[in-house]
């Protein structure tokens, strides 16, 4: 009890003072930004409308490559822990409750909802320059299609394997489409095309890393979904 | 302009992930051949590095004031080389047990890209993705072995680590939104007239406890000894001789940007607590890995002493720090590879079993005493230099100095327990250790020896000048009175008193591992409020 | 400033349930509250009250900064990885120890 009561004064102490030392932030912005350099020089530089687009990958695209990264080695780590030899198991379930069969409702919805996601997803993906999206977003529709198809008998497989190849390759192509430019223009990690071309050539670029990190992205969270469904059985 | 950090960051993750791809055997080589590709790329640079200086990559095509920046100069050069020879002899020592798992090669080669990540950024949230990412993977390399223990560990290393290095994201908030830029250097001018600011003394505390998770400072180190422990030798040699040291580099980048002048002495302090910590938990040990892993602690405490200089440039700390950083990497690798070939030949871990190493594994017992005797601060072997430096910027301030020489005390103590592994008893017949281990070993000893010679003959590199004048009568009658008095001491308190047993069963909760997190930013936070 | 206090008021819930939870899902769900809090601090820093999302063709007012938007995805993948990787791991603790009880765990480790 004096424990959490001390806790609770120090959370105090930490709360005031972080309380004072934000309150100076919330009127006086910074003269120079990268934010508002970026809303200034964005398009012309990038040629994508949608200017968080254009810092994940243009800006910062060593960043974006980094985060699909993490993901790809959850993936990996995930399906590492998961495979069935290894670990002992004496305790293999809380308790035998029985499993509900899945509803019809369920499986009809799940056909109607399962083609409009993918749909969707792909929209979020390839309009993700010009409208708010982008791979990421969309790469999690895409799974989360992939996770109700789960509920479609004859769609469900469970190998995870091509997928996961899959993944590590699609990696493999971002670095490499990330660093063309480094032959085009000389700086790596950047549209390939040089900024005097047409933009909606060089929305080109912007379009297959969306693609791409979309496509890793889904395969990602779907390879970690299926492992999890499967730990569950 | 100079390409060799996106060289050394990119090279080894290819690699990682090409092995896991091919996912046989054969394949596996190919960390191999990563190694020598990273050693090429070195020494195509070699003269591009040899001048000194500061080289900027910008990564885009629009500047630093809008793209991440990589820095590389004389000194992350020496990282990247030595890294191929530390990598380079832990993937040869695990490859008798590990050669059917291309997983472990691909998470093993994808941190040594990502350390490079760490070491070369210069700019605070690509640091922050770079720690991250090291995070996850060390994760899953605790729980390589699939068993019971190293889950618990891997678990509590992975949540606790994440919550901590969440803080720095809250500073990295504050950070932009002051000053409006995220590159080290720009941050740096723009703070440059706001010393006393609350605002800048949160982040800087915020940063600094978040690092300070990251290594294993004094009220957040308990997740280090349960990691390093129980994960497979090699790994553990990874994790407690380099990683640990990445929030370490960290907290020296942090340093420079913010000159907290009135943090000087708190960080001394620090890592006074921090060292006598590890020491006081590492000589009631009986397990070799819980003990090798309390002298990480131990000497990150010393690095940490060293890094607070920063704040009042005394080139002798920094320096000293920096050289221990690489002096302790290469030293902690090889004795938790040397500890490694011990526990699997006698199968224990309990140091009071483990008899006659020497006439058993002559191989590996030499080296092992060579590693001691150096890590144990001898004068004129490696692990001296940096400790030497320390002590000297310390010199002026009589408490700390003593605290020092306590400090020293306690390494020799804890380290002279360790040699008793050597005592010729019981059964002396001798044991097998692969050609691959004796190898790896070997190229770690001919390293080590190379980095104790340039340190003696060439004292400066890169920036740095450390010498800690080995040839000295000081050092050496310092060094005799340790010993002696270390003995006596040793001979007074038996480890067998129960006083001993409690501590070595003194376990943080990961609640409490927590709580004093809070604790720790309180204590920071309150250094700066004024009397 | 209630909007700002009440996040901070977040992130000390988050960091008081990781020092109080005996619970191993607790502990990975107070995670959750603590990252979903930092990034509501950050967006919460760089709110404009009359602002309009940073794409071109919108762009009538002032702009919000783009760049914490960019970031805080990155930091959602993060935790989103994170979380996995956690999960996973209990599990496996679970069919272990039959327990995800931090300090029946802790004691566990004694025994061994």
């Amino acid at each position: 009890m004096i424990k959490k009561l001390m806790l609770l004064l120090m959370f105090g102490f930490i709360f005031l003072y972080a309380l004072t030392a934000t309150a100076p932030l919330a009127d006086s912005f910074p003269e120079t930004s990268i934010g508002e350099t970026v809303i200034h020089r964005g398009y012309d530089e990038t040629a994508s409308k949608n200017l968080v687009a254009a810092i994940l990958l243009d800006y910062r695209l060593f960043d974006s490559i980094f985060e699909a990264g993490i993901l790809l080695i959850s993936a990996a780590g995930v399906l590492y822990m998961s495979r069935s030899s290894g670990f002992s198991k004496p305790f293999p379930r809380a308790k035998e409750a029985a499993v509900p069969k899945d509803s019809d409702s369920i499986l009809a919805v799940s056909r109607i909802l399962y083609p409009f996601m993918l749909l969707f997803g792909f929209y979020i993906i390839v309009f993700g320059d010009l409208s708010p999206g982008g791979g990421f977003q969309g790469g999690v529709i895409l799974a989360t299609a992939r996770l109700i198809s789960v509920y479609i008998p004859e769609k469900a497989s469970e190998n995870t394997d091509p997928l996961n190849r899959l993944e590590k390759i699609l990696f493999l192509c971002l670095l490499s489409l990330g660093l063309i430019s480094l032959f085009t223009r000389g700086a790596p990690f950047t549209n390939f095309f040089s900024g005097s071309v047409d933009p909606e050539f060089r929305r080109l670029f912007l379009v297959l890393l969306n693609l791409l990190i979309g496509l890793k992205v889904s395969s990602g969270l779907t390879i970690i979904f299926i492992r999890f469904i499967k730990e569950g059985k | 302009m100079s390409y060799y950090p996106l060289f050394a960051i990119l090279i080894p993750i290819i690699f990682a992930i090409v092995i896991y791809l091919m996912n046989n055997p054969k394949g596996n080589l190919l960390a191999f051949i990563a190694q020598a590709a990273l050693l090429v790329a070195g020494i195509r640079y070699f003269p591009f590095y040899l001048p000194e200086g500061e080289y900027y990559l910008v990564l885009g095509a629009f500047g630093d004031k809008l793209n991440i920046t990589l820095i590389s100069n004389t000194l992350t050069y020496g990282y990247g080389l030595l890294s191929v020879v530390l990598w380079f002899s832990v993937i040869l020592y695990s490859w008798p047990h590990q050669k059917q798992s291309s997983s472990y090669y691909f998470f093993l080669l994808f941190l040594q890209g990502v350390f490079m990540g760490i070491v070369h950024t210069h700019d605070f949230f690509n640091r922050f993705l770079f720690i991250e990412i090291a995070t996850i993977l060390s994760g899953i390399l605790i729980i390589y072995k699939k068993d019971g223990p190293s889950l618990r560990a891997g678990i509590y290393y992975i949540v606790f680590n994440t919550a901590g290095i969440l803080l720095f994201l809250i500073g990295l908030s504050m950070l932009y939104r002051l000053t409006g830029t995220l590159h080290m250097g720009r941050v740096q001018e723009a703070l440059s007239d706001m010393d006393q600011d609350p605002t800048v003394i949160l982040i800087f505390v915020l940063m600094c406890v978040s690092m300070g998770v990251k290594s294993a400072f004094f009220p957040v180190y308990n997740w280090l000894p349960r990691a390093h422990s129980v994960a497979t030798s090699s790994i553990s040699a990874v994790l407690s001789g380099i990683m640990v040291k990445s929030g370490v580099l960290g907290l020296y980048k942090i340093q420079q940007v913010f000159p907290m002048e009135a943090y000087k002495d708190f960080f001394i302090f620090l890592g006074m607590i921090t060292a006598l910590c590890g020491l006081f938990f590492g000589i009631s040990q009986t397990n070799i890995k819980r003990l090798l892993a309390f002298s990480t602690i131990s000497h990150i405490g010393f690095i940490v002493m060293g890094l607070s200089s920063l704040a009042v440039p005394t080139s002798e700390g920094v320096s000293g720090a920096m050289v221990h950083i690489v002096n302790h990497g290469f030293l902690k690798i090889l004795l938790f590879l040397g500890a490694g070939s011990i526990v699997r030949n006698y199968k224990t871990y309990d140091l009071d079993r483990i008899r006659g190493v020497l006439h058993r594994m002559p191989i590996v017992g030499s080296v092992m005493i060579f590693g001691i005797l150096s890590i144990m601060g001898t004068p004129m072997l490696l692990g001296y230099q940096g400790k030497a430096l320390i002590g000297t910027m310390l010199r002026d301030q009589p408490l700390f100095y003593f605290g020092y020489h306590v400090i020293n005390l306690g390494t020799i103590i804890l380290f002279g327990r360790l040699l008793q592994i050597f005592i010729p008893r019981g059964s002396l017949t001798s044991l097998a250790v692969s050609i691959y281990e004796r190898l790896a070993l070997g190229i770690l000893t001919a390293g080590i020896v190379f980095l104790n010679l340039y340190q003696l003959i060439f004292p400066n590199f890169g920036g740095l000048h450390f010498y800690g004048k080995p040839f000295s009568l000081g050092a050496w009658s310092f060094f005799l009175l340790y010993l002696v008095s270390a003995y006596f001491l040793i001979r007074l308190f038996p480890l067998t008193s129960s006083f001993f047993r409690k501590v070595r069963g003194f376990e943080l909760s990961f609640q409490a591992a927590n709580y004093m997190m809070v604790v720790f930013i309180f204590l920071m936070l309150l250094w700066s409020v004024p009397l | 400033m209630l909007q700002l206090s009440l996040i901070l008021l977040m992130i000390g819930l988050g960091l008081y349930g990781l020092a109080t939870s005996r619970h191993l899902i607790k502990s990975i769900i107070f995670l959750n509250v603590l990252e979903a809090a930092v990034i509501l601090f950050f967006l919460r820093l760089f709110y404009l009250p009359e602002g309009t999302a940073p794409i071109i063709t919108s762009l009538g007012g002032e702009a919000v900064d783009p760049l914490p938007q960019a970031l805080m995805i990155t930091t959602i993948v993060i935790g989103a990885s994170v979380t996995a990787l956690a999960l996973m791991m209990s599990i496996k603790i679970y069919h272990q120890y039959g327990t995800l009880d931090w300090k029946i765990l802790l004691e566990k480790e004694d025994n061994q």
